[in-house]
């Protein structure tokens, strides 16, 4: 039996809800060493496989935190041989754990994704293997060229999207755009009370520019600013 | 920042179980899903090093965020406005795979 890790709050952080059940249905605890309290369950000695039941119940747990205070979520999949093994992690690296949940106190997270105008296309969308080494080049070009034309236009709604929130955020966290998903993604850090005036905002950039393609979820977690080292 | 009046503060509007937006709500479970995936399997503060990730994993990160975007295209084609999101989800207890989800364009999936 081990003992697996959903998020870290600030000490004191004891009122777990009796009925709350983790990843494989196992009861929710909380272990407190100093400052910083981790919400666990203890689950069987494998790592629990990501199926979709298993990361939603992974952050229902969060979320339950989150409805008390502000946690720094934790990454899923993360075991320690017993609480033990978790308390010595959490006295070794307690100071730096206190100042990113400070970091996020108050706040949750809101992600924003906007589609880009087109797929920038791939080497495996080029169809029939090229016939020339000239071709190979073109269409090496014509990749490029496509990619830094999606990068242009992420930049260009990024900086929309900053024009609209600004004065509503804490802090942001842009994911690195992938050719395979040709969409600009942005999470905020938003202070909980300013929720609505942040949802308001966004709307009104839609409404302002209908063609955008604009998506919000959220409220998260902070998973996108938990990182101890970061910020 | 550190006013303790803010703990607790409500978050979610009755029955929408934190996904709504600025708009309102729609039902569609592969797009919480896809965003559920790419935030707890790929954010969250790391204390352990024997966190790995398998190259599966990665898929499966890569995976959920191609869900969003196809499942945005979907609403899109279904007539729904932008600026939805998004119904609690329902579950499955198979590991996630490509099978799950929607079939992305081909050349799109790496």
């Amino acid at each position: 039996m081990r003992t697996y890790l959903y998020c870290l709050l600030a000490t004191p952080a004891d009122d777990v809800p009796a009925a709350l059940r983790g990843v494989g249905g196992g009861a929710v605890r909380a272990i407190a060493h100093g400052p910083v309290t981790a919400w666990v369950s203890t689950v069987g000695s494998d790592t629990p496989p990501p199926t979709p039941d298993n990361a939603r119940a992974h952050d229902r747990v969060v979320r339950a935190a989150l409805a008390r205070a502000t946690p720094l979520p934790a990454r899923f999949g993360q075991l320690f041989e017993s609480d033990d093994a978790l308390r010595a992690l959490l006295a070794a690296r307690g100071p730096s754990l206190v100042a990113a949940l400070r970091r996020v106190e108050g706040g949750c997270e809101m992600t924003v994704r906007v589609l880009l105008g087109a797929a920038p296309p791939t080497a495996r969308d080029a169809g029939p293997l090229p016939r020339s080494g000239r071709e190979y080049l073109a269409r090496v070009r014509a990749r490029q060229n496509a990619a830094r034309a999606a990068r242009q236009e992420a930049d260009f709604l990024h900086g929309r999207l900053r024009q609209a929130v600004e004065g509503l955020i804490r802090d942001e966290s842009r994911a690195e755009s992938t050719p395979a998903a040709y969409s600009l993604s942005v999470s905020h850090l938003v202070a909980r009370e300013d929720v609505p005036r942040y949802r308001l905002a966004l709307r009104a950039l839609q409404d302002r520019e209908p063609a955008l393609r604009l998506m919000v979820s959220g409220p998260w977690a902070p998973y996108s600013f938990a990182d101890p080292s970061g910020g | 920042v550190d006013a303790p009046d803010r703990r607790g503060t409500p978050l979610h509007r009755p029955g929408a179980e934190g996904y709504e937006d600025a708009v309102d709500s729609v039902d569609d479970d592969r797009l919480v899903l896809g965003d559920l995936l790419n935030h707890v399997l790929d954010k969250g503060v790391v204390l352990t090093g024997d966190v790995t990730i398998s190259v599966a994993d990665i898929d499966l990160i890569r995976v959920g965020l191609s869900v969003v975007i196809s499942s945005v295209e979907t609403m899109e084609q279904r007539g729904h406005a932008w600026g939805k999101v998004v119904e609690a989800p329902t579950g499955s207890a198979r590991p996630v795979s490509d099978a799950d989800l929607p079939i992305l364009p081909p050349g799109n999936a790496g």
